[in-house]
């Protein structure tokens, strides 16, 4: 099986997994599962929310094996995945707006915890992740994947097609407007 | 640029204090690194390819899909159709209810539709085991969905996905057992109605509903349980005693399903013990500045666990 570090996104190494996946390899298709995976939950994340996130990054990666096929060229299947992750995270996100609202994950004022239970420390992931989905998309999704799933810049820029400077500008400009919106949230 | 952008950008180098406590704040929220399950792939594109080719086969489909069709005029269920029964034999039936969702019934499982008004679709499970799902677009208001038994019945009060959950009945020994997948659902008889949030799952006898557990309970829970549910069944409330004892069994928060039902109590003692282990657990649905431990009803209380300690697995 191929070392997952030993490539990077729309590398050589990816684009044969890719053709190999193509080919029905089901092996290869874990493989960028696990380079992609993050890339996919942090899009999720960033459009729904936590709620539907792990169920979104499981949809995406099965519908994009059945339709792997479309992509023509292999060197695109990164570009082509997070268009398919975000489409399928607003259609998640639509769906879940016309049924009755889900309650929502804000710890309730009052709510008492010890600092490390892990309730008080999820509401308030929870709580920053909504500040960051206030943002404008472009800077929202580009925060989430180097916050939330700790990709660097140019890992960033290999997985979703923008360039080095596009994302340092959206990582910059996200994190001034981020600011004030996480010290009125009463983060850090 | 300066260090701080740096490491915004890199995720190395001089670190940002800013920046490590944001990210160590929103890591829980972080992918988990669980693996793809494979069989969820299905057949790849490159198979439905390679059989394109294959006319004869695409022929064979269509009559398939054309005695299926046949087969599915007998099943199919809509607004207003009539009330009959069905039984699976050695395979599982789908029970189409269009455009809603579909009843699955396992090997063995005979079900009674009774109707679908415009207020509520019900079906009755005489045996074995039905799986309900219904469609996302198609969701109605709360308790539209009643699945009746010997041992009483079941409303679909809350849903967010396909599979609510799945009933099954034993009529030879009376016994039954739910398990919901998703939302919640409430469990009525003549001794008592429980709640069944996702995860959970609740015994189902002559004497009523027993206590709903999640599934990773602890075993010294279950045993409780257990105590209260041959108290029950005897038609004899729960002492005092044994109350107390039940609550001081419930020690992680998972485990305030069990306590959410003492609250339904007219014994002001065990009502009090069970609040106090509740907000010991959970905390408390609302702020208070000071003075004595309040009471709250059981609605806030539902309302306040399943947005909090129900969510999540120990």
């Amino acid at each position: 099986m191929p070392n997952v570090a030993a490539h990077s996104p729309g590398s050589p190494g990816t684009a044969e997994l890719v053709q190999r996946a193509q080919a029905g390899d089901r092996a290869a298709f874990a493989v960028l599962y696990r380079e992609f995976a993050r890339t996919v939950h942090g899009i999720a994340l960033a459009t729904c929310g936590e709620d539907d996130a792990d169920d979104l990054v499981q949809d995406v990666f099965v519908q994009a094996f059945q339709r792997l096929t479309e992509v023509r060229d292999p060197r695109a299947f990164a570009g082509w995945l997070c268009t398919t992750a975000r489409r399928a995270a607003i259609d998640r996100l639509r769906a879940r707006q016309q049924r009755p609202q889900p309650m929502p994950l804000d710890e309730p004022v009052g709510r008492e915890h010890a600092p490390g239970d892990a309730f008080a420390v999820r509401a308030a992931a929870a709580r920053a992740l909504a500040c960051i989905r206030r943002l404008p998309e472009a800077y929202r999704e580009t925060l989430t994947l180097r916050l939330v799933e700790g990709l660097s810049g140019p890992e960033i820029a290999a997985r979703t097609g923008l360039t080095h400077g596009s994302v340092r500008v959206n990582l910059v400009r996200g994190m001034a407007q981020l600011r004030p919106l996480l010290a009125e949230a009463g983060l850090p | 640029m300066n260090e701080h952008e740096d490491y915004l950008f890199l995720g190395a180098g001089t670190p940002d204090p800013e920046i490590v406590a944001l990210e160590h704040l929103l890591s829980p929220l972080a992918h988990d690194g669980c693996e793809l399950p494979l069989e969820r792939l299905g057949p790849d594109a490159s198979h439905r390819a390679t059989l394109r080719p294959w006319l004869w086969l695409a022929a064979a489909m269509l009559v398939s899909l054309a005695m299926a069709l046949a087969l599915s005029r007998a099943t199919k269920l809509q607004r207003g159709s009539s009330s009959r029964t069905f039984v699976a034999q050695q395979e599982s039936l789908t029970l189409p209810l269009e455009p809603f969702g579909q009843v699955v019934l396992q090997g063995g499982a005979e079900l009674e539709f009774v109707h679908w008004r415009d207020d509520e679709l019900r079906v009755r499970l005489r045996r074995g085991t039905c799986v309900v799902e219904i469609d996302e677009t198609a969701r109605q208001g709360a308790a539209f969905v009643v699945v009746e038994t010997e041992l009483g019945e079941v409303a679909v009060e809350e849903q967010a996905r396909r599979c609510f959950g799945e009933l099954s009945m034993d009529p030879g020994t009376h016994t039954g057992e739910l398990r919901v997948h998703d939302g919640l659902g409430r469990v009525g008889s003549e001794a008592r109605t429980v709640v069944v949030p996702a995860g959970a799952a609740v015994r189902l006898s002559l004497a009523g509903p027993s206590l709903p557990l999640f599934g990773d309970a602890t075993d010294e829970l279950r045993k409780m349980v257990n105590r209260a549910a041959a108290y029950a069944a005897k038609g004899v409330d729960l002492d005092t005693k044994l109350a107390v004892d039940l609550v001081a069994t419930c020690r992680m928060p998972r485990d305030t399903l069990v306590l959410w039902h003492l609250l339904q109590t007219d014994d002001e003692v065990q009502r009090a013990s069970a609040e106090a282990a509740l907000v010991a657990l959970a905390g408390r649905p609302e702020p208070i500045v000071k003075g004595p431990l309040p009471s709250w009803s059981a609605e806030v209380w539902l309302a306040f666990l399943q947005k909090g300690a129900w969510r999540y697995a120990k």
